[in-house]
């Protein structure tokens, strides 16, 4: 099914991203988190919960390395590609959601005869087929939302940060793409999935729960 | 990426008007345009003055030696690149007509070479030449022969000496050409551009006589216009000489908005995998498409400006004037890859944090 279809594309890649005593705030904001540890592996997906506010973006910035934290450390080994999925999609109004996906094998060094299959398959497995040749100004944002994880996922990550992937879209579409996050997963990279829909949290080996009174206190319960 | 990729992404956001090629290649076409149409014009403003002065006899320069001009060497000065037309004169006995006893006429002696000067340089030493105005007066007309006191004068060509500021003395005159070999009162020569070098090829015809101290002083032919009038400094300073500079400057800055407006999908791009070296490339392949179009539209309405604005040398004018659009496609390029390389992946997650 799903799953075999997408290991074909990725890498696999012994890889691990390890955070050590993690605590930020910013200038003005309480603690966000403080003293938390992890170990984050391929194949797995791990969770980042918690209501709106309490830093789950954050975390992810700094598991991207675009943000340092104030104390601990982020040990990534192995990690070549981090791929980002943005809370609010963005993209080339003009070109179409097709283009997106092919654009990022392009770069890999596919040419485009060889790219737009592979593009086309990413992007059924998004249930995203139908809209293919559509510009991107024309897509809903929860087709936008979805591309933008097709994208991601044509880039082949070793680390994949997802953002509120689900925020946008109906039970059935979160449903597919939780089934479709936990097949990239599968095929061995590192996805981190900050989110508060319960669904995605079911896909989930591991939650960073931000939003428990202890991840502010001492360390985050990893629930599993 | 491979060049084809390179090549077929450019072409997509080109066609699909993602990099807005019209819009962009219209401004290129219409600020270099205006710089070099403007630079036309203010050329064709110096040409025109240039061209007053030269139809002014304001380019001719003389000396004045009473009998110590070489005549040959002073035509021989004509046959120096530098030096357009030269000759010399000596004031002439005065003359009487047998159709007007009661009148006399001045003439002056003048060397062959004289004739360029006055633009008969093709008619014939064989006879006199008449000046317009005179000849219009008398009925002369070139070919004529004219009775006097000193027997038949063939009339071998009219010449023109308006009185427009020049040297008034060979209006309403007659020139006798000689080959003689005694030596002329005066020397001139016209030249264009006016050079200082060419004044001590002039002082050169007069010979040198011991004991003269008297320096001999080259004067201009037009007193009105010949003073201060630099041809080259007029175009050097003209208000549009560095027009070119500014239309670099326009397309650096047309580059520079044409890619910051789509930083965020360079970024993306970027954040996607895509090397730098095949984003640059495709940002330059971009930007010759619509920099390249408009600085042609440019260098087009720059020809139709030259062209129609009558200077005399309108190919030159060109060459000059086309330095805008040029330059302004230099810019776009130059602006492009400097805009494209100061673009980081970092500002996709800065812009989604300040969101
Ligand atoms: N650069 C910054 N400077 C100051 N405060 C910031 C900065 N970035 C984020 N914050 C604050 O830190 C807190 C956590 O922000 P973050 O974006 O990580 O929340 P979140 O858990 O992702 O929320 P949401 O579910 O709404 O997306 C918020 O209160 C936010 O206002
Ligand atoms: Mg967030």
């Amino acid at each position: 099914m799903v799953a075999d279809e997408v290991s074909e594309t990725a890498i696999q890649s012994a890889c691990s991203v390890v955070g050590a005593g993690l605590s930020h705030s910013f200038p003005g904001t309480a603690t966000l988190f403080l003293d938390l540890d992890f170990v984050l592996l391929p194949s797995q997906i791990t969770g980042v919960c918690g209501p709106s506010g309490c830093g789950k973006s954050t975390l992810l910035s700094i598991l991207a390395g675009w943000e340092t934290p104030k104390t601990g450390t982020v040990k990534r080994d192995g990690v070549r590609h981090v791929g980002w999925v943005f809370q609010n999609p963005h993209g080339v109004a003009a070109r179409t959601a097709l283009d997106h996906v092919v654009f990022p094998l392009l770069a890999a060094g596919l040419l485009r005869a060889e790219a737009e299959p592979e593009a086309m398959r990413i992007m059924s497995l998004f249930a995203l087929g139908e809209i293919a040749q559509r510009p991107f100004s024309a897509l809903s944002g929860g087709e936008a939302q979805r591309l933008m994880l097709a994208r991601a996922v044509a880039a082949k990550p070793d680390l994949l940060l997802v953002d509120e992937p689900t925020a946008q879209l109906d039970v059935t579409t979160a449903a597919t793409v939780n089934s479709v996050l936990g097949s990239i997963a599968a095929s061995g990279a590192i996805v981190v999935i900050a989110t508060h829909d319960q669904g995605t949290r079911t896909v989930c080996d591991q939650v960073i729960d931000l939003g428990l009174p202890q991840a502010r206190v001492k360390g985050a319960r990893l629930t599993r | 990426m491979r060049a084809r990729s390179v090549i077929s992404e450019a072409g997509r956001n080109l066609a699909c008007g993602t990099s807005k090629p019209l819009l962009f290649a219209l401004l290129v076409a219409v600020l270099s345009g205006v710089l070099a149409v403007a630079d036309v014009s203010a050329i064709a403003r110096v040409d025109a003055a240039a061209v007053r002065f030269q139809a002014a006899a304001a380019s001719m320069r003389g000396i004045a030696a009473e009998r110590r001009i070489d005549a040959a060497s002073c035509d021989a000065l004509a046959r120096l690149s530098t030096i357009a037309a030269s000759g010399a004169l000596s004031t002439g006995e005065v003359l009487r007509l047998d159709a007007a006893p009661m009148t006399q006429f001045h003439t002056y002696r003048v060397s062959p070479g004289f004739g360029s000067l006055l633009g008969v340089g093709g008619a014939t030493t064989d006879g006199v030449w008449v000046e317009a105005e005179l000849a219009a007066a008398l009925g002369l007309q070139a070919g004529m022969t004219v009775p006097t006191e000193r027997g038949d004068l063939t009339v071998a060509a009219l010449y023109r000496w308006p009185n427009d500021g020049r040297d008034a003395r060979l209006g309403f005159s007659i020139l006798i050409p000689e080959s003689a070999s005694e030596p002329f009162d005066e020397c001139w020569m016209s030249s264009w551009p006016v050079l200082p070098s060419n004044d001590d090829l002039l002082l050169s015809t007069a010979y040198v006589i011991p004991g003269s101290n008297a320096a001999l002083q080259v004067v201009p032919l037009n007193k009105n216009l010949g003073r201060d009038y630099d041809a080259n400094a007029e175009f050097t300073s003209r208000v549009t000489s560095e027009a070119r500079w500014f239309a670099l400057l326009a397309g650096v800055a047309l580059a520079v908005v044409a890619v910051s407006r789509r930083r965020m999908e360079y970024a993306a791009a970027l954040h996607a995998g895509q090397d730098r070296t095949s984003q640059l490339l495709t940002v330059l392949l971009e930007t010759l498409v619509w920099a390249g179009a408009g600085a042609l539209t440019g260098t087009v309405t720059c020809l139709l400006a030259a062209r129609l604005s009558g200077v005399t040398d309108w190919y030159t004018t060109w060459l000059v004037t086309v330095r805008c659009p040029v330059l302004a496609f230099i810019g776009a390029l130059l602006g492009s890859a400097g805009a494209i390389l100061c673009i980081k992946e970092r500002l996709l997650f800065r812009y989604f944090r300040n969101r």
